[in-house]
């Protein structure tokens, strides 16, 4: 009641219920990109070396729209690079499928917005890791901030509804109020937030992660800042897949949590699929290539491997019998199933133990305990890779400073858009790994 | 356990994984057979435990973005609904102090007295009867989770066509 001045946040009507198929695909359409992004889950900059041909892809969009999915997000790489990529949007629209496109935005010009809008696209959600110069030093180019708010400016004064998306890791996490701030004069609609877990470049840069302790301040933060800035301002927060579980924010972060929605375990291959350039078939499109990959779009139906493959079926049927370590004795083991299966992957070399949980976190904290990640293995070098870490619990000082990663609260809450950076120093340093 | 907030009549929702949410400390836990018989492993109904290190950021925050000065004990509006009817035994009140002394000892007080507080059931005085406890859970649960892939572009919230 109290809340009547505002709008009520409810799910979208892509809802169903648990098993009752794939509603939504990620499709990285190429592995070509414009950007030499640090945490880079695919490591993309070049083409695949056989991608999809625009036939072979008109071929996946059929295949989707028989298996009644509802909406397509096209990815890269940067999607804007393949030629016919308005094409495939086109017929994801025509097909009656809901088509976005995420976008580091470095080159959606003016032209390109325009075949945007002239496919029928929706929704186009631009990457912000945070204010200038912490953007640019995660994205790997100096104009790489300014172009990606050229273009969010040029989708929010289009028919084109503006979503943003954020990593959230040590560089970004102190920087997402002014964001926020930024969010607001964008005249954003919905921001989604994921941490940063080790995946392709990012597993090479390990001081770019947060420490699963780190989720005591972050928490705190995003309610916060959900509450007095995106909220009152008509922007819906969309906490990723891998920002969870549980606890007492729940019901406030999570969306729908209101309403009574909640983390019902890792949606990979039950609601979600992820394809490669290559048509490599995956439950999610994070997920690592080699032990997840289902099948290829080349050489059969999508909904048919889909259906038929292990790789991608067995994910929704896993149960407390798969989980391990602190995740099998879990409260909430039954229904989290250790949440994200590829943040818990790429973090622990199997699924079944995800230790960025903001519950894991409190119960240690109770204990007066936290869990450090150290990391034991690199990864190799590949799209989709990634290396090793183990947790050791170590002792939890009491919190006693008003700090963030160090920086005060009192200049967190002060950041403004027009800021360049809070943490010049951390992203000099980035530069030099 | 009867929650002595839950105005009488009120419905609380299962969702389909079978949790519901605690009154007090609004954490998800595991329905019982009826609201009534319900318990919350966390704080036993009197919404205690809760994060020093969080609360104490949420209430610096809260401060800071009200104008005090960042160590001023002001609560948090869970904090806030949660003093109500119980004992100040809420962490985030003490902790928002900052002293490294209080941290420690509400840490403990808080655990001890919230593990060992027998349940509490509101009776009136005079003999009335207690209130009736829920006894059922909506049976329309709120829709699951819908999915969010990496990448970030959260599924589309689409105008009303």
């Amino acid at each position: 009641m109290e809340r009547s001045a505002v709008r009520i946040e409810a799910p979208n009507e892509l809802v169903r219920g648990q098993g009752q198929g794939v509603r939504y695909a990620v499709w990285e359409i190429t592995l070509a990109c414009d950007l030499g992004c640090r945490h880079c889950g695919s490591r993309a900059g070049k083409a695949r070396p056989r991608e999809l041909s625009t036939e072979e892809c008109l071929k996946v969009v059929a295949d989707l729209a028989v298996m009644e999915v509802q909406e397509v997000t096209l990815i890269g790489g940067e999607a804007y690079l393949r030629e016919d990529w308005d094409q495939i949007a086109k017929a994801i629209g025509d097909a009656g499928m809901y088509c976005g496109i995420t976008t580091g935005g470095r080159g959606f010009d003016d032209a390109r917005l325009k075949r945007a809008i002239d496919a029928g696209v929706r929704v186009i959600s631009v990457s912000l890791d945070g204010l200038r110069e912490t953007h640019n030093a995660q994205r790997g180019t100096r104009d790489a901030f300014d172009n990606a708010l050229a273009t969010a400016r040029r989708v929010a004064a289009s028919p084109i509804q503006l979503a943003v998306n954020t990593q959230i890791n040590r560089l970004s996490m102190v920087e997402l109020v002014g964001l926020s701030e930024l969010l607001i004069e964008l005249g954003v609609k919905a921001w989604q937030l994921q941490l940063t877990v080790p995946m392709g470049r990012a597993a090479d840069r390990a001081d770019l992660l947060l420490q699963p302790y780190d989720l005591l301040d972050l928490f705190p933060l995003l309610d916060w800042i959900k509450r007095e800035k995106l909220t009152p301002n008509g922007i819906d927060m969309f906490p990723g897949n891998n920002i969870g579980y549980f606890g007492e924010y729940e019901e406030r972060l999570r969306y729908g949590g209101a309403a009574g929605t909640h983390w019902s375990g890792c949606k990979a291959g039950d609601g979600c699929i992820g394809i490669e350039s290559d048509g490599a078939v995956k439950a999610c499109p994070s997920l690592p290539t080699k032990q997840y990959t289902g099948g290829s779009a080349l050489e059969g139906d999508v909904g048919d491997i889909v259906r038929d493959s292990p790789q991608i079926n067995a994910i929704p049927k896993r149960s407390r019998d798969d989980l391990w370590g602190f995740c099998k004795t879990c409260y909430y083991g039954d229904v989290c199933k250790a949440g994200c299966n590829w943040t818990a992957h790429v973090l622990m070399g199997r699924p079944g133990n995800n230790p960025y949980c903001i519950h894991r976190a409190l119960e240690h904290e109770a204990q007066g305990l936290r869990e450090v990640l150290v990391r034991t293995k690199a990864a190799p070098g590949e799209p989709f890779d990634h290396g090793a870490f183990k947790t050791v619990t170590e002792p939890l000082e009491p919190k006693t400073d008003a700090a963030i990663l160090g920086v005060p609260v009192e200049s967190i809450l002060q950041l403004r858009p027009s800021d360049l950076s809070l943490r010049s120093d951390h992203t000099k340093r980035l530069r030099l790994i | 356990m009867t929650d002595p907030k839950t105005p009488a009549g009120a419905v609380r929702q299962r969702s389909r994984s079978g949790l519901t949410r605690c009154t007090k400390c609004r954490r998800h836990i595991v329905a019982g057979p009826t609201p009534a018989t319900t318990v919350c492993p966390f704080c036993d109904g009197r919404g205690g435990r809760r994060s020093a290190r969080g609360g104490f950021l949420a209430a610096t925050m809260l401060a800071m973005a009200c104008g005090g000065s960042e160590t001023a004990p002001v609560e948090d509006p869970v904090a806030q609904e949660q003093s109500e009817g119980q004992e100040a035994t809420d962490e985030t009140l003490t902790n928002a102090e900052g002293s490294e002394e209080a941290n420690e000892e509400d840490n403990a007080e808080g655990d001890t007295v919230v593990s060992e507080e027998p349940e509490v059931v509101p009776v009136p005085a005079y003999g009335a009867p207690p209130p009736e406890p829920d006894d059922d859970f909506e049976e329309q649960p709120a829709p699951d989770m819908q999915p969010m892939a990496r990448y970030g572009l959260a599924p589309a919230r689409r105008p009303q066509e």
